[in-house]
């Protein structure tokens, strides 16, 4: 309790951390909130094409091409969003921890041999890597997610591996092994919790980044077709980007923001997730 | 408040009612009335517990309090007549090193670990005086063999991590003595090190100052070795000094509860068993206390064995129990 | 080197080897290491920085696997053999009746977990499925140790460093071991809160029937606490012994420079302040010295001392030393 409290003391100190976690919190509230605020279906056609953020009422942030609402759109496309982006990090912070605790703890010829594949993830630059798994096989939102965190897993990979083997050498790890402890539950009882405030701020970090992949594959248009995101929205709106810049333009900002948002909160849980760096200079 | 500095004339740095801490909205105090005064070719010892506040009052001396969590609050650092709390700028940096020097507990961290030996005592030297190239690395050299290195021009070529410790830590006196200083103040110089190594690093010290008539200030919590080394011992608890005086005297008749706690605390010749049943040592019980949550009344009165009811109303204050020999303990005298 | 041996020793180790790499280098931190504690003795182990006692202490855990030799406790074998990447479990018996306690009361209790849970945890390891029996037991460990069981739900942090210890203290103990390994248990600690801990762990070894490995550097206190001392200098032993007989009669050169480089006892009153006996610094454990590993600073140094390399031999009873000229 006493430790949570401080935590959170620690964290409102830091008001750029603040604001982040703020966009966070409205940017799940309106997904979460899309269906009431803006029912209906978002590839509905529902009025006029091109229509100008306030130049009609009922779409305060205009219409696309066709006519769907941007407002819809923008609302319905944050949970796709910010589904890609917590699935991804989740998947890869998943198979990441796992690999990298066992490459830490074990080290030998199971470090080297999953080092080498962390490597052969990391050669191809990830964006380009995205775009051929989600080519290679049909894009929806599973590939999407799958291919996103097969290339963000070797990060977090070597950050927990790092972590462990410096956590491993610690006495109460070795305590633990002189009271019987087997090596699976020293992992996840003894080392991963002390690895986890990096993990928690990098994870974080992979749901702006896989934020920002989606769109850009969707840009490319290598999107799930059946859904509305809002990289799927700036890629519709590409083709006018001349004569009607805002369909772009506020799909775009959304991300931006959301982006930003997450950035800051993870740099705020990274501060006060390590007191001991912050304290001395205080 | 000073018992002893009306009785010695060569007073090198005089510290008065030193206090350190934190002023403002989370004041604390670290360090509260600290006195004492070092003398040319004397060694104090100051000896106390972790968190004592030892450190702290090393630092302040010279001015190398980590500001702005801790800072001079009040009292006086005089050295040579001059007020050292005063000073600025080169004038400071003068004192530093070049009348007061210090060496600190952990050799390896204070090297620089990409320069070698030799180029680390030449700038040393360069600081404090202006010679040609041949003249200072003949001074690095002489400065090498100062501490008893051995094969000096070899080891001014090493670099630090390929030294032992032992040797470490006697390239840092090397470069404390770069400058000639008139005071040494050592912070836990051997706590780091062997057994074997630390009786020659002290050695190397007391010869230094045999050789310069420094004044040494000592900062250690092994009594052995304030027996072995120091003429005057001041003892620190929470901040405080508690006891004060020549070393025979406090180690000998020790008049203050925690002194004798520690003398006793020590496993020591009578109470070697081989074998049979040990015989209990003596503890003090409890723990020290933390600076933000300190006794009212006598801060050791929580662990002391003979604290009375006034004990934890009043503060007492050092007072003489013999020649130069101060206690702050309402019991003091009746414990004779 | 056989001691006096009656029945079974409580552990027997027999020519150990434990290798360490150092800068890619591999050598032999602990080299040729033979002793055996008897059940009720506190078995003193002294040396400095880097002779191997943590070494030593850590293979008999298991924690570092030997190249050679082998350990037995209560006559069963528990060498760690080879570097296999995954270390077997030791069976139950073995893990009750061997515990250690750590030189760094901090470092060896994680930071995460409450004081109960650390010293619940080996109980829930071996299989003591009870949760209100092992709540029992973890309440009166810390009431053994001098803490009481309403500490249970704090971390680490909040405690000072001899409280720590007793926390350590308390969770050897939770499975009511028969040796407990203590390596520098008081050094980390205040010089008051030493003699608590020392006091604890006498009122034990008494009331629990413990028997220990004493590790320490520091004379006075090993002294005080052995009853029987190994010395050890660059991974071997150098010489053994009875305490009175080694504190006053020792043999090895390196045996009394260490004990006349001890600080000198406070209380003694005045004294003439002698020079310490110069020994120079100690070699790395990497490259050893050839013959004797000591010649590099022994007085007594000859010839032989360089090119052949001392036995360990029986001098006295149950006293050995390794110098050709002792
Ligand atoms: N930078 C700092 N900020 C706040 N408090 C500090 C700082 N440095 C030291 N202190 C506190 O000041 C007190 C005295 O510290 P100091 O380092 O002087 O102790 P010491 O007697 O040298 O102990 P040790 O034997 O452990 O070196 C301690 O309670 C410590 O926690
Ligand atoms: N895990 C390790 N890997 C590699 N080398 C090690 C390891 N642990 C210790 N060593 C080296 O082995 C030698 C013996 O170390 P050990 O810790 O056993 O010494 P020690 O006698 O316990 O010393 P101390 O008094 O400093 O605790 C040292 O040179 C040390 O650097
Ligand atoms: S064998 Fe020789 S070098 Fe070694 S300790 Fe004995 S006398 Fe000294
Ligand atoms: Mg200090
Ligand atoms: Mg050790």
């Amino acid at each position: 309790m006493a430790r949570s409290f401080a935590f959170a003391r620690r964290y409102k100190r830091n008001i750029p951390a603040v604001i982040g976690l703020g966009i966070v919190i409205l940017v799940l509230l309106l997904a979460v909130l899309a269906p009431v605020l803006r029912p209906g279906d978002p590839w509905a056609i529902t009025g006029q094409p091109y229509l100008w953020p306030g130049q009609d009422a009922r779409f305060p942030l205009g219409t696309d091409v066709l006519g769907r609402d941007i407002l819809s759109g923008i609302l319905h496309g944050a949970s796709v969003s910010l589904f890609i982006g917590v699935a991804s990090a989740v998947v890869a912070g998943l198979l990441g921890t796992a690999l990298g605790a066992i490459s830490g703890y074990y080290g030998g010829w199971i470090d080297d041999v999953l080092m080498r594949i962390a490597e052969a993830f990391q050669t191809v630059p990830s964006f380009l890597q995205a775009l051929i798994i989600v080519a290679l096989f049909t894009p929806s939102s599973i590939t999407i997610v799958a291919a996103i965190s097969a290339i963000s897993w070797p990060g977090v990979a070597r950050l927990v591996r790092a972590e462990t083997k410096r956590v491993r050498s610690a006495d109460f790890v070795s305590a633990c092994y002189t009271f019987g402890m087997g090596n699976l539950r020293i992992i996840a009882s003894q080392i991963l919790p002390n690895c986890l405030a990096p993990l928690i701020v990098t994870v974080s970090v992979i749901v702006a980044s896989a934020i920002l992949i989606e769109a850009g594959l969707s840009f490319l248009g290598f999107g799930d077709p059946t859904q509305l995101s809002w990289g799927t929205m700036i890629s519709i709106g590409r083709g006018t980007l001349r004569s009607a810049w805002y369909m772009s333009a506020i799909p775009g900002l959304a991300i931006l923001v959301t982006v930003l948002g997450i950035n800051l909160a993870s740099e705020g849980l990274n501060d006060a997730l390590n007191p001991h760096l912050r304290e001395r200079l205080s | 408040m000073n018992i002893h500095t009306s009785l010695f004339d060569e007073q090198i740095l005089e510290v008065e009612n030193l206090q350190l801490g934190r002023s403002g909205s989370r004041a604390f105090s670290l360090v509260n009335g600290v006195s004492f005064s070092l003398k040319a070719g004397k060694t104090l010892a100051l000896v106390g517990e972790s968190g004592s506040g030892k450190s702290l009052t090393a630092l302040s001396v010279l001015r190398l309090l980590p500001e702005p969590s801790v800072r001079v609050l009040g009292g006086s650092i005089r050295f040579e007549g001059r007020d050292l709390l005063s000073l600025n700028g080169p004038d400071l940096r003068d004192v530093r090193g070049g009348g007061i020097a210090m060496i600190f507990q952990e050799p390896l961290s204070a090297l620089n670990p990409v320069m070698s030996i030799g180029n680390q005592l030449r700038e040393a030297v360069r600081a404090h005086e202006k010679l040609d190239r041949k003249a200072t690395d003949k001074r690095v050299i002489e400065l090498l063999e100062l501490v008893r290195m051995p094969d000096p021009e070899r080891v001014a070529r090493e670099f630090p991590h390929r030294l032992s410790g032992g040797m470490r830590q006697r390239v840092l006196i090397a470069m404390a003595m770069a400058g000639r200083p008139r005071v040494l103040i050592a912070d836990e110089p051997t706590t780091a090190l062997d057994v074997t190594v630390q009786a020659e690093v002290l050695d190397t010290l007391r010869g230094l100052q045999d050789k310069f008539g420094l004044a040494i200030l000592l900062i250690t919590h092994d009594l052995g070795l304030v027996a072995d080394y120091a003429s005057d011992v001041a003892v620190m608890y929470a901040g405080r000094i508690v006891e004060h005086g020549p070393v025979h005297e406090v180690l000998g008749s020790p008049f203050h509860p925690y002194t004798r706690g520690l003398l006793n605390a020590r496993p020591h010749a009578g109470q070697i068993a081989c074998g049979g049943v040990r015989p209990r040592l003596t503890e003090i019980t409890g723990s020290v206390p933390n600076p933000l949550d300190m006794p009212s009344g006598c801060p050791f009165w929580p662990r002391c064995p003979v604290a009375t009811g006034a004990c934890q109303l009043r503060r007492p204050s050092l007072s003489p129990v013999g020649i130069n020999h101060a206690a702050a303990c309402f019991k003091a005298e009746a414990l004779t | 080197m056989n001691m006096i041996a009656p029945a079974t020793p409580l552990l027997d180790v027999r020519n150990l080897v434990v290798p360490h790499r150092k800068d890619g280098h591999a050598f032999n931190a602990v080299d040729d290491v033979s002793f055996s504690l008897q059940p009720g003795e506190t078995l003193g182990l002294v040396g400095e920085s880097g002779c191997g006692k943590s070494t030593l202490a850590r293979a008999i855990m298991g924690l570092y696997p030997s190249s050679s030799g082998n350990i037995s406790f209560k006559g069963a074998d528990i060498t760690t053999k080879g570097s296999s990447l995954f270390r077997p479990r030791r069976s139950r018996d073995i893990t009750r009746g061997l515990q250690m306690v750590f030189q760094d009361p901090l470092l060896s209790l994680n930071p995460r977990a409450t004081i109960g849970r650390i010293v619940e945890e080996p109980l829930i390891v071996n299989g003591v499925r009870n949760r209100a029996a092992r709540r029992a037991k973890v309440g009166e460990m810390l009431t053994r140790v001098g803490l009481g069981p309403d500490v249970m739900d704090r971390l680490p942090h909040e405690f000072s460093g001899g409280q720590r210890q007793r926390i350590g203290i308390a969770r050897a103990l939770s499975l009511t071991p028969e040796l407990i390994i203590c390596d520098e248990p008081v050094s980390a600690l205040d010089l008051s809160v030493q003699a608590q801990v020392l006091n604890l762990l006498n009122d034990l070894q008494v009331d629990l029937k413990l028997s220990y490995l004493f590790i320490s550097h520091d004379i006075a206190v090993l002294r005080y606490m052995a009853s029987r001392v190994i010395v050890m200098y660059l991974g071997k032993i150098v010489e053994a012994g009875p305490a009175d007989v080694l504190w006053n009669a020792a043999r090895h050169p390196y045996t009394k420079a260490l004990i006349a480089a001890a600080p000198g006892d406070p209380t003694a009153g005045p004294r003439a302040r002698p020079n310490k006996v110069t020994l120079g610094d100690i070699p790395s454990p990497v490259d050893r010295p050839h013959g004797c590993s000591f010649h590099t600073r022994c007085a007594l140094r000859q010839s032989r001392c360089v090119e052949t390399e001392p036995a360990l031999r029986r001098v006295g009873p149950g006293h050995f030393v390794a110098c050709h000229f002792a």
